[in-house]
């Protein structure tokens, strides 16, 4: 919908020239040797690379038409060198490597995809002499021909080029060698005299053919028109070449096989495309005498319902071949009358369901209707235009005066409507639209098309509707003058909700604005972004603010929708009232804005919608002119659609929003209640609620987030501007108030509580916001008692909602007035309480949260605690990691402490840092950023002795291990960050642990044997901790690392050796964890390794002797591994021996002896 | 629609002129004279030439002799501009050049197409005078066609890219009508 990458043709311009130098400097030395000698076998992969170069061209083909000589013309030299001097060896092409003629036709092929095969053909060598050799490649198996579809289809393409050849093909060609006949048996019977072909002709003839019904289309098209230029030539004409074909495929159109095969089916595809090409491309006296033939037989696939008529590659030939028997026809009119018929089966085919199709039959529309007479070409036109009012209801059905109705398209065909778009645009490409009159119904039916959709159960059609529109506003622009176009005066076109007139091309200016802005898809958007520069170019002075219009509607600028819909439309409307007028309408009314199908979208277009009435212009009081009015005149409009379609869930939820974003922006508050007007107020307040009647904030049919988001929205909206006479000064409110006030505050709260049970993250933020508003609204014993109730529901063991947790941390917003009078100690009581919920993580991510408003409150030292604690929350379940969130939420609550709070010890500062520091290397790349994040910024405050400025790289994970690493320095810090670093360098990602453990290791490499012996020192007290807790998530990657760091002497062992190995021996106890296991031989053979001379090696040694005991074979294996390599280092030849050969997989018992000897030779 | 525009703008920037007349005008030299090319080492022309000129501009020239005129009418489909060339300095086949044209004229395929008639070999002594060359070819009696004549020199430059100025701007304008 979105383009995918953002300018990513813009991107494309701008490197193209580079591209182009890589290509450039490559093909030579992919092709040719050193010295210029040809290679006739080219590296496959180099040959790759530059078919990759070009690749990206195909949707900017136009970057390519400067250096197309330079790209084309080494190719060709090369082939026609090859032809020239052929290989004399027999041998394939070896694996990896094509030889040189499918090398060539790989890259030729590529740029022909690009570029079209009737440009590239005129770079193809011409000279006449070429065509026997380049027509008996064929026969050379050695050039990879028969492997290659590509080089088949470039040398049939090359074929057809050089049949134009202004010379008899007898006098060109060669008697064959003794023997060589061609096959051309499907000519029998066709009364052409084969004995007079000459014999080039003969194998051109049968190569054609046997391609004509190849599966690939390429192919196909090519063998196609090689075959047409052949027949069509004036020598082989006269040898009734052209008679035979034609006969011939009729024939072969004509067989009807009981079992259709795909073979025959890509034949008479080709056979059709052959006749429409001699149709197209003969001379009317030569072509004229087949057209009833071929006419009669079309018509008689489509009539009697054959097979191939399924195929729309055969149906779109079927309208190109009625294309060129009107044109015959017309120029030379006969007796029998095709035209009718013809016009009849084209305006069907209009509602094909295949695009192609429909495509071909308005092209072939237009072609007709041009050649007609005046008369004839508008009845066309008219037939074309009434497909816009078939099934199309009314609503009202029956219209009373004066009264409007609207058109409900639900009925009609989309796809007809689209074909009857495309015919509008060739008409107009065509200037077949002749009258003023007609023009202004053609306006309208590209207006309506313009805005064309049709929602099915689960998505929406009419995209390419709306795109052909967007191309018949192009061709309009494109074709007519300026005159003709104002011709038609002021006019009004009730599809566009304008009810003064205005010039055609104003309006269509207009619309193709608000379509540029507002469509849902990127290619409709950037259509009309193209299109309304056609406009605006071609009739210059008629749009108004023509040049700064296109340059805000830009092609480039639409094509992300929320770039469109707030940023383009808001540069656009600026401009001029009409703009605003026109975009307004398509935000509110329709399907574009507030009623658009994507809940996204909605709330872009209320968004949109808000900034709208901000817009000022040189305003007077009048009408639109004026601020307020406008202001109202959304309101009312979108009032007006909730009264109308309300009940439609979707649509009440994008007007509610959009209201609510309208509110927030009228910012002079004080004026307006007197503004807005009573009528308004009370709709606002009253009526937009009324349908509620409380099931649809619960009742799971009736899409209840959507109504609680954009009600919640709206309430928060509404209570903020709501001035209750009381609120300010404290004197009881007016009587007359009172009834209103209630009735909103207690429709309100009821909202409010149905909204807050819900979980959906966009209702719950829309809730809460509300749910502060509300409570400023409310009278103090009301919010009392609302708040003690919904104190009691969270201390409820049952209670699993999250929503009146977060509402209670509006408390802590900076304006006092939300807490007046409560019990603070309560709220802060239960929300620690909750906080440590255990089994409930969303629980505890909301009390978290909770208090993470921005420490405009003083808060107890219990919190401060609860938010250290939740920092190292690791809780797991079936999710997976869920503790994260919490974390998550932690650090961000950490930060808004840390910045605003001054009487914070300095023991709670350490302990903030250590733990985001730790949490900011640790494996999760999510946290680990956000923890970065945050450091960075509560570093610059914190009252402890740690640097102000902390820069952390992101380039790459490497620098950024390596900027943290230094603050092992820091005693506070060491062990934290230990612990943290070793989750990333011994569970981490792949990327991550690599990067992690280089960093590491450079680090300690470089740093000195003092400060070595205190990270050891640290990493055994982390170690021990990990131990006490049994906490896995820490021992099994902690003796991994703790592993590397021994083998590469980067661990001072003297000092902690001994712990080390009194703690491992801890980790395994009892446990039956292999990945525990195995991490605990790791550690006890690099212990062993490297003790020389400690007193504890034996010791090692011994426990590991034990565990080739171990119940598990797994383990046995890994740790007789180590042992035997122990043993080998350390020259016990006699146990290593003993060691060798033997099946650990054995049981135990039997393993018994072996062990025994092993452990008398190493202990 | 947007890939239909694509290929419209490529097609808009893009014209077919065909290059004709009898053999020994000089449609070659006056190619090569336009592409900045040798002009001493030209011979006739077997078969065809399809040049393009800032890539916009491609020019088909075929071959005058007797033989190949059967077969210009393979090169007819799509053609925008018809450029014609006459050898001033040959009095004698003038008839013939204009049966040969007046021809061409007939061929539906050309419609469409406007005519420039390039009066070669100017530099020449001798040669006709544009307003004999005129007559002979009958130019006057064309009402099928937009026409021009100019005088030129394959060998000189003189009035080359005046004449393809006219052709392009001809054809800018039927465009924009149609």
């Amino acid at each position: 919908m979105d383009a995918p990458v953002e300018d990513s043709d813009v991107m494309l311009q701008k490197v193209s020239g580079g591209l182009f130098d890589v290509f450039f400097a490559g093909l030579p030395s992919a092709l040719r040797e050193d010295d210029g000698a040809l290679r006739y076998i080219c590296d496959r992969t180099q040959i790759e690379k530059l078919v990759g170069l070009l690749e990206p061209f195909q949707e900017s083909p136009q970057l390519l038409d400067p250096h197309l000589p330079a790209f084309l013309n080494p190719l060709t030299s090369a082939f026609t060198a090859y032809i020239a001097h052929p290989p004399t060896d027999e041998d394939a092409a070896p694996r990896g490597y094509y030889t040189l003629p499918v090398a060539v036709s790989r890259l030729l092929y590529t740029i022909v995809k690009i570029r079209g095969p009737k440009i590239i053909s005129r770079f193809l060598p011409n000279q006449p002499h070429l065509l026997e050799p380049v027509t008996s490649l064929f026969a050379l198996p050695i050039t990879g021909i028969d492997g290659s579809w590509e080089l088949r289809y470039v040398v049939l393409l090359w074929l057809s080029h050089l049949l134009l050849a202004p010379f008899d093909l007898s006098t060109i060609s060669t008697e064959p060698a003794e023997g060589v006949t061609h096959d051309l048996s499907i000519l029998e019977g066709t009364g052409l005299e084969k004995l007079k072909l000459p014999h080039l002709s003969k194998r051109l003839l049968a190569l054609g053919v046997s391609y004509l019904s190849s599966p690939g289309n390429r192919e196909s098209d090519a063998a196609a028109l090689l075959l047409i230029r052949i027949s069509l030539r004036r020598d082989m004409r006269s040898l009734g070449l052209l008679d035979a074909m034609v006969a011939w495929g009729v024939r072969a159109m004509e067989t009807v096989e009981k079992q259709a095969e795909a073979r025959t089916l890509f034949l008479k595809t080709g056979v059709l495309a052959l006749l429409a090409g001699f149709l197209a491309q003969g001379d009317s006296e030569t072509v004229e005498k087949f057209v009833p033939t071929i006419f009669d037989m079309v018509t008689k696939i489509q009539d009697e319902e054959h097979e191939e008529w399924n195929s729309s590659s055969v149906r779109r030939l079927g309208m190109k071949i009625y294309r060129w028997v009107a044109s015959l026809t017309l120029a030379h009119p006969k007796e029998r009358d095709y035209i009718e018929d013809i016009i009849e089966r084209l305006l069907n085919a209009l509602g094909d369901r295949d695009t192609a199709v429909r495509l071909g039959a308005s092209k072939s529309l237009a072609v007709v209707a041009r050649k007609l007479d005046p008369d004839m070409a508008g009845d066309v036109l008219e037939a074309v235009m009434s497909v816009y009012e078939e099934d199309v209801f009314f609503d009202p059905p029956i219209a009373k005066p004066g009264q409007r109705q609207s058109k409900i398209l639900t009925a009609v065909t989309a796809e007809r409507w689209h074909g009857a778009t495309l015919t509008l645009a060739t008409f107009l490409r065509q200037r077949a639209v002749r009258s003023t009159e007609v023009m202004v119904r053609v306006v309208e039916c590209i207006v309506e098309a313009l805005k064309f959709e049709q929602r099915r159960s689960t998505f929406a059609v009419g995209g390419n509707v709306r795109d052909a529109a967007c191309y018949a506003a192009w061709s309009l622009a494109r074709s007519y003058t300026t005159p003709e176009l104002e011709a038609a005066g002021d006019i009004v076109v009730l599809a566009t909700e304008f009810e003064d007139g205005r010039k055609i091309i104003q309006l269509l200016a207009t619309e193709l604005v608000v379509a540029g802005c507002l469509d849902p898809l990127g290619n409709v958007r950037r259509a009309s972004s193209a299109a309304l520069q056609e406009l605006v170019g071609r009739h210059s002075g008629y749009v108004k603010h023509g040049i700064p219009l296109v340059q805000a509607v830009d092609y480039n600028a639409v094509a992300l929708r929320q770039r469109s819909v707030l940023t383009v439309a808001r540069q656009a409307v600026e401009l001029e009232l009409e703009y605003w007028t026109a975009i307004v309408f398509g935000l509110v009314e329709g399907w574009r804005g507030v009623g658009s199908s994507h809940d996204e979208g909605r709330r872009l277009a209320a968004t949109s919608l808000g900034s709208m009435c901000r817009m000022k212009y040189s305003d007077t009081e009048d009408g639109l002119h004026s601020l307020w009015n406008r202001r109202k005149f959304i309101l009312r409009r979108i009032l007006r659609r909730i009264k109308e379609e309300g009940r439609d869930v979707e649509i009440y939820h994008g007007c509610l929003l959009a209201l609510a974003e309208v509110l927030d922006n009228i910012s002079d508050v004080s004026g307006y209640s007197e503004q807005i007007g009573e009528d308004i107020l009370s709709t606002l307040h009253n009526d937009v609620f009324a349908k509620l009647k409380g099931n649809e904030l619960v009742n799971p049919v009736l899409r209840p987030e959507l109504t609680a988001e954009a009600t919640c929205r709206l309430i928060r909206s509404l209570a903020h501007l709501t001035r209750y006479p009381d609120d300010s000064d404290g004197s009881p409110c007016p009587t007359s108030e009172l009834p209103r006030k209630t009735r909103s505050l207690q429709l309100w709260t009821a909202i409010l509580e149905a909204s807050l049970d819900r979980s959906e993250e966009a209702v719950l933020k829309e809730a809460v916001l509300a749910a502060k508003e509300v409570l400023l609204k409310l009278s103090l014993t009301n919010r009392q008692e609302l708040l003690a109730s919904w104190c009691e529901r969270i201390e409820n063991p049952m209670y699993r909602r999250t929503g009146q947790i977060l509402a209670l941390g509006q408390l802590f917003d900076p304006d006092q007035k939300v807490r007046e009078r409560v019990d603070m100690s309560r709220v802060l009581d239960v929300l620690v309480a909750a906080a440590h919920r255990t089994n409930e993580v969303e629980i505890r991510v909301a009390a978290i949260k909770a208090f993470s408003a921005k420490g405009w409150y003083d808060f107890p030292e219990a919190v401060v605690d609860t938010i250290l604690d939740a920092l190292d929350d690791y809780a797991v379940d079936q999710r997976g990691d869920v503790g994260s969130w919490v974390r998550s939420a932690a650090i961000t609550a950490a930060k808004a402490h840390l910045t605003s709070h001054s009487d914070l010890s300095e023991e709670k500062h350490w302990m903030f840092l250590s733990k985001i520091i730790r949490i900011a290397v640790e494996k999760l790349d999510r946290l680990r950023f956000h923890a970065a994040d945050v450091l960075a910024d509560i570093v610059r405050t914190t009252p402890v002795d740690f640097p102000k400025e902390i820069q952390i790289p992101r380039e790459s994970p490497e620098v950024y291990f390596a900027s943290l690493l230094p603050l092992l320095n820091n005693p506070q810090l060491r062990e934290a960050l230990l612990e943290g670093y070793m989750t990333s360098a011994g569970a981490g990602s792949d990327s991550v642990l690599r990067a992690s453990r280089r960093a590491l290791l450079q680090y300690l490499a470089a740093t000195t044997t003092e400060h070595r012996k205190e990270i050891a020192i640290a990493l055994v007290a982390v170690f021990r901790r990990a131990v006490d807790k049994t906490d896995d998530r820490i021992t099994v990657p902690l003796m991994e690392v703790a592993s590397l760091l021994i083998d590469t002497s980067l661990l001072p062992l003297a000092a902690i050796g001994k712990r080390m190995f009194a703690l491992t021996a801890r980790t395994h106890f009892k446990t039956s964890s292999v990945s525990k296991l195995s991490a605990a031989n790791q550690m006890y053979r690099s212990l062993a390794l490297s003790a020389e001379g400690e007193p504890w090696k034996k010791e090692v040694q011994a426990k590991m002797v034990t565990l080739l005991l171990h119940p598990f074979p797994r383990v046995r294996m890994d740790v007789a591994d180590a042992l035997y390599f122990i043993a080998a280092e350390e020259g016990k030849e006699e146990v290593a021996e003993e060691m060798e050969g033997v099946d650990w997989g054995r049981s135990t018992a039997e393993l018994n002896p072996v062990v025994a000897k092993v452990k008398a030779g190493l202990c | 629609m947007l890939s239909i525009l694509r290929k419209s703008r490529l097609k808009d920037k893009e014209m077919r002129v065909l290059m004709l007349g009898l053999d020994n005008a000089g449609k070659t030299t006056i190619v090569k004279c336009i592409m900045d090319e040798d002009v001493n080492t030209v011979s006739p022309t077997l078969g065809f030439i399809i040049k393009t000129i800032d890539y916009k501009l491609n020019i088909w020239d075929v071959g005058g002799q007797k033989t190949l005129r059967s077969y210009w009418r393979n090169y007819f489909e799509k053609t925008d501009a018809l450029i014609w060339v006459v050898d001033s300095t040959d009095r004698f086949r003038l008839e013939n050049c204009a049966e040969e044209l007046a021809g061409l004229l007939q061929q539906e395929r050309l419609l469409g197409a406007s005519l420039l008639v390039f009066a070669n070999k100017t530099d020449v002594n001798g040669c006709m005078t544009l307003d004999e060359i005129r007559e002979g070819l009958r130019l006057d009696d064309i009402q099928s066609h937009k026409w021009t004549i100019l005088p030129c020199s394959a060998m000189t430059g003189k009035n080359l890219f005046e004449g393809l100025d006219w052709v392009v701007t001809d054809a800018k304008e039927r465009l924009f009508l149609y």
